[in-house]
This record gives C-alpha cells, structure tokens and sequence, in this order.
C-alpha cells in the first residue's frame, strides 16, 4: 500500500474519531451539573429575560436538534463565545496554541536529544561508573514532582540568583517598544521560555535516556553489531551508526507520543510560570465554568492529538526502511 | 612445505563461568594454506564458532583464550593488540555469516554496508574507486546493480547471502571464515551458494575456515576436513582420507550417515546417541567414553593422544587404524 492511500484511509479514520470525540464531549457537557446559562443570568432579571436568553441561545430546544446545531457550528469553525472573555472561544485558543506548541515541543524534542545522547553512552559503558551515575540521575529525575522542582527553579534561577524572569513569556517594555527588531522580541521569548524549559528538560529527559539505554543494550546484541566489529569499524563508528540508529526507533514512537499529549500535559507547567498556553486556559475554564472554552479547547486538543500520531506514523516510515505503508 | 597460510597450534580457550573456566575449545591444532579450504565439523556446542571468533579477535568478553597459538601472515593473532587486530580484521580475514543471522544492518543501504569497510580499510581510495569496486562485487555475485540501493529486507535469503559474500569478499582478504553460510537456506539456494564460495575460493586463492555442522556440505567444498566433538578435535585430515576411511568412530558414525544416491542403504549400524556429553569432563577419559561403543576401560582413564595414520591424517583414538 502507498503512502498515499496510508493517509487518506488514516484520514478517514481521523474524522470519523472526532466524530465520535465530538459526540461523547457533547454528552459529557450537557451532563455536567450546572445550567450554563445560570452563570450567565443576573439575580435583576426577571423570569421572562432569562428565558429570553436560553430562546436566543437555543436552550429551549430538544437535545437532538441543539446536537444538529453544535455539529453545524464545529463543522463551520465557530466554537461559541466565551462566557468570561466575552469573545470567540477560536480566536482566543488559536492566540494561545502557538505559545503551547512552542515550549512542549521544544522541550520534548530537547529532552529527547539529551536522554538518546546519554542512554547511548550509559548503554555502551554498561555496568561502569558513567552507566550507574546516569542511570541514577536519569532515576532521580524522573520521579522529581514537577510543580516543586519548578517552584525551586523559580525560587534560585529567577528569584535567588535573578538570571531569569519569574513568571509570563513576554515583557511588556519590549514589544511596546517600536524600535525593538524581531530578533530582540525573540531574545526575549527565549529569556523567558528558558526556566520552564529547563525544568520540563530535567522531568522528561530521565525516560528517555531509562528507554535509550535499554533499546541499545538489545541492539548491541544483535548480529549485524558482530558484522561491523568483524568488519573492523571503529568502535565510534559501530556505536553512532550501527547501533544508535536501530535504538532510537523506540524513542521515536515515545516523543511522537508525548508530542501529541503536550498540548494538554502542560497545564501544571503553564500555571506555575504563568505561560499563555492552551493548558492553563483549560484550567481556567474549567474552574470558571466557561463551558464553551473548555469544550472547544477539547476539540482543539483531541484534534492536535489525532493529527500528531499520524505525523508520527509517517515519520517512522522515513526512519525505518522496513515499514511501509 | 610453503608455510601455511594460518597455523593453529595448541588453541585453547574457555568462558569464566560461576563455577570456574569452562573449556570450549581445548587444544585444538590445525593449518590453512593458501588455497586450502579446511571444513571444521561438529555437533552444536563443539567449539567451532568459537575458534573462528577467537581468530577475528571477537570473543565475548568472558571468553578467555588459555593457551595457543595462531601464525597468521607471520604475526600471531592471539597476541596482536586490539588496534592491529582491528586492521587484520576485513582486510586480511574477513567471514561469511550465516544466512539466517540478521548480519546486515536493517537500516542502511547495501550498497553503504560494503562501501563502508572498504573506506574503513582503505581510505585513500576515491569515492569513485569505492563505488566502481562495490558495483563490481555485484556483478561477482550476480545481483544486478539497480538493487544496490535497496535495503537489507528487500532481497530474499539467498540473495542477502549473496551480499554478505560480496561484502566479505570487498577488501581482498587472504582468509575468509564461513561460519553456517548455508545453514537455514532451502537445498537449491545452498547448492547456488556453495558453488559460489568454491568458486571465488579457488578463484582468488583464498584460504577458507568453513565451519558447519553438516559434513555432507563440507565435503562439497573443503580441501581438509577437521572433526570436533566437545572441543577437541577428534579428527584431521584431507577430504579424501577422512572421508574414505574415517579412522574416529565419531567420524565414522557422522561418515556412515551421510545420505547417498547408491543402491547401497548407509550403515547405521555405528550410529550412536550424541547430546554433547563431555566424559572428559565426567571422567578424565576421552570426551566420547560414555557414548562410543568401542570403549574400552583405557578411553575412561585417559585422554588418548594423536596417532598418526599416513603423515597428514590423524586421529585421536587409540584404536585408529587397528581395525575392528
């Protein structure tokens, strides 16, 4: 089967799960205890307001014609207007997605690199004294509560020894500034993107290297390792190239994972820096019963979720000869 | 005599286990000369790779070689360092692995598996030379060039065998080490590879270690025949005088199973049960004592020694040649 046909029927499939996703979230909002409307409804109105408000907003309706109204409006892109902002629910996720995207991705792709770098060297010193330091960092960590370490981050980095800001992801002063370059305001993101990198870096990399290390033990046994000793490869050269390669295709499947499951994993993160993402958004959502804001930024995420593994299914093709689709 | 190509005195090598050195090979002579291609036979666990590995310098790491000798080109294996080891291996003895392995890298390009050891080797030559050279080995093996750039999972056994063979053939060793090349292949593949193999052997005049537990395929294609049981070699000599008249009742009995086209049935009168016993290890005595049916209460004391039967074929069996 071509990589074409891989996509479209993967594709098909993608739709007929955000269909599904799309009902249950649907199901699961009209479940929830709470009218949405009684958050919105002043004690000053009078009865006759209030149903007012619930006619214009379709309340009044039976559930399966509000159904046919809500896939109307998904398929359409409009989410609803958020109860506390008062604007678009779409426009305000797709102001904070990009923000999400930016931190986990880079996080997790940097964690990746480290832990494959260090699992690759713990593997191939098996049973000395780098491969026992490593993996016990790697150990310890990975279990690190991660609200904690980014409250001591905070504490030393920002507060203590002041290289980084506390909290956001922009200072004001610059992107007021008019004279102020793309690469300044860039600077700038990266000064602050730097604590909560730094922290995620330290929880993520941990299970990486734990995943490196052991795929690389297993590979280091195969036979063809024996093939590039006999052929008298240098030993960097049968640790980078032969068996690195074949090791790291377990990782691969693992960050494409967590690539797909950031968009929502960091709403920890985000709320302890203070970080504009789709993450603390939900949080706040939820505590402020925003019910179209939480339910749009579930679309968004189980949308993102949905697209990532099949980027990840594709890319593994590319790295591994022997899968095609 | 011109000296050999390589001359194996006295190997013996064994693995640290928790209950001490177990031997694996133990003391184990022979010589391969230019040309020559020495068939070393036995059951599974007899010590046969392990020889071939000791001879790349590629033993596990728990492998310890006791005693011995190798003379190769005039160095000795065993004692050459790790980095010199390291440049013999490929350009002067390379191997043939077995089919069924996976002893080409999933991951990379045929074409960049062999390139890759003729640059380690020789890394003056051009990239020019080094793909001239790595397309002429294709044709050797009769696979044609347009599959160069395919993947190790795209060819068939038979194929993939034949690339191990052009990749072991790159850098125009003087000895070549075929551990199993045709064990896991169908009989019509393995003959087609046999063939090759004997082929650029005589060809090229290489000297030739073929390792395999089947003595039907080592008499197709070696020039002397080597028997080990239990890491002794039992049996040495040319094709023709152990083949005719096997002097070892172990060779006897793995000669008598041989399947032939004759009228004639094979003799299984001398077939016994092997499953790898060592009775050296039980009673100090020949490592077959327990099975053979020819022994006697000398094969329980003591190791028999070598008795020689023409100059070139002998036979460690105190009863060789004494008849029956």
């Amino acid at each position: 089967m071509g990589l074409k046909r891989f996509v479209l029927r993967r594709l098909v499939e993608i739709a007929v799960i955000f269909f599904v996703i799309m009902t249950v979230l649907f199901v699961l909002f009209r479940l929830a205890p709470g009218d949405p409307v009684s958050r919105m409804v002043d004690p000053s109105m009078t009865p006759e307001d209030a149903r007012l408000l619930m006619e214009s907003m379709g309340l009044d309706q039976p559930l399966w014609t509000q159904y046919l109204y809500y896939l109307k409006n998904v398929a359409t892109g409009n989410m609803g207007v958020s109860f506390h902002y008062g604007e678009p629910v779409i426009d305000i996720l797709m102001n904070r997605l990009p923000n999400t995207v930016l931190l986990f991705t880079t996080s997790i792709l940097l964690s990746a690199l480290l832990g494959v770098f260090l699992g690759k060297i713990a593997a191939w010193k098996r049973g000395q004294r780098t491969d026992t330091l490593l993996t016990i960092g790697a150990l310890f960590c990975h279990t690190l509560f991660l609200p904690w370490l980014a409250l001591i981050m905070i504490w030393f980095f920002a507060y203590r020894v002041g290289w980084f800001p506390i909290t956001g992801m922009v200072s004001p002063d610059v992107w007021i500034d008019p004279g102020a370059g793309w690469l300044a305001k860039a600077l700038d993101v990266l000064h602050h993107m730097a604590l909560p990198l730094m922290t995620l870096i330290l929880i993520h990399f941990g299970s990486y290297l734990l995943v490196m290390r052991s795929s690389m033990l297993d590979t280091l046994k195969d036979d063809y390792i024996i093939t590039a000793r006999a052929k008298g490869l240098e030993e960097k050269t049968i640790r980078d190239h032969h068996a690195a390669p074949n090791a790291a295709l377990p990782v691969v499947t693992s960050v494409g994972l967590s690539l797909a499951f950031s968009i929502n994993g960091g709403a920890l993160t985000e709320t302890v820096f203070t970080w504009p993402g789709i993450g603390r958004e939900l949080v706040f959502s939820v505590s402020h019963s925003d019910y179209p804001l939480a339910q749009a930024a579930f679309l968004i995420i189980a949308i993102v979720v949905l697209v990532a593994n099949l980027v990840v299914d594709v890319l593994y093709a590319y790295l591994d000869p022997r899968i095609r689709y | 005599m011109t000296p050999a190509l390589l001359e194996v005195n006295n190997l013996s090598i064994g693995y640290r286990t928790a209950g001490g050195i177990a031997m694996a090979v133990d003391d184990v002579s022979f010589r391969v000369d230019r040309g020559g291609s020495l068939g070393l036979v036995g059951e599974s666990g007899c010590g046969k790779t392990t020889i071939g590995m000791a001879l790349m310098g590629l033993l596990a790491p728990n492998a310890t070689i006791v005693s011995g000798q190798a003379r190769f080109e005039g160095e000795d294996l065993i004692a050459v360092s790790g980095e010199r080891m390291r440049q013999i291996r490929w350009r002067r003895i390379s191997m043939i692995f077995q089919a069924a392995m996976n002893a080409l890298n999933p991951v990379h390009r045929v074409q960049d598996q062999i390139s890759e050891a003729i640059i380690t080797h020789e890394p003056d030559l051009s990239g020019h030379a080094v793909a001239h050279r790595t397309r002429s080995l294709f044709d050797l093996v009769k696979i044609p060039e347009s599959r160069l750039q395919d993947y190790p999972h795209q060819f068939s056994g038979g194929m993939r065998q034949r690339v191990i063979i052009a990749m072991a053939l790159a850098c125009n060793p003087s000895l070549i080490i075929a551990d199993e090349p045709t064990t896991a292949l169908d009989v019509i593949v393995q003959n087609q590879i046999l063939s090759a193999i004997g082929t650029f052997q005589k060809e090229m005049n290489l000297g030739m270690i073929f390792i395999s537990h089947d003595l039907a395929v080592v008499a197709d294609v070696c020039t002397h025949i080597g028997v080990m049981y239990a890491g002794r070699m039992v049996e040495y000599g040319s094709r023709q005088e152990v083949l005719d008249c096997p002097g070892h009742p172990y060779t006897r009995m793995l000669v008598g199973s041989l399947l032939t086209l004759s009228d004639q049935p094979a003799d299984l009168s001398g077939i016994f049960v092997t499953n790898g016993e060592n009775g050296a290890a039980a009673t100090g005595g020949c490592p077959l004592n327990l099975i053979c049916p020819d022994a006697t209460v000398v094969c329980r004391r003591e190791q028999a020694g070598w008795v020689d039967l023409t100059g070139t074929h002998r036979v460690r069996c105190p009863y060789a040649g004494k008849g029956r």
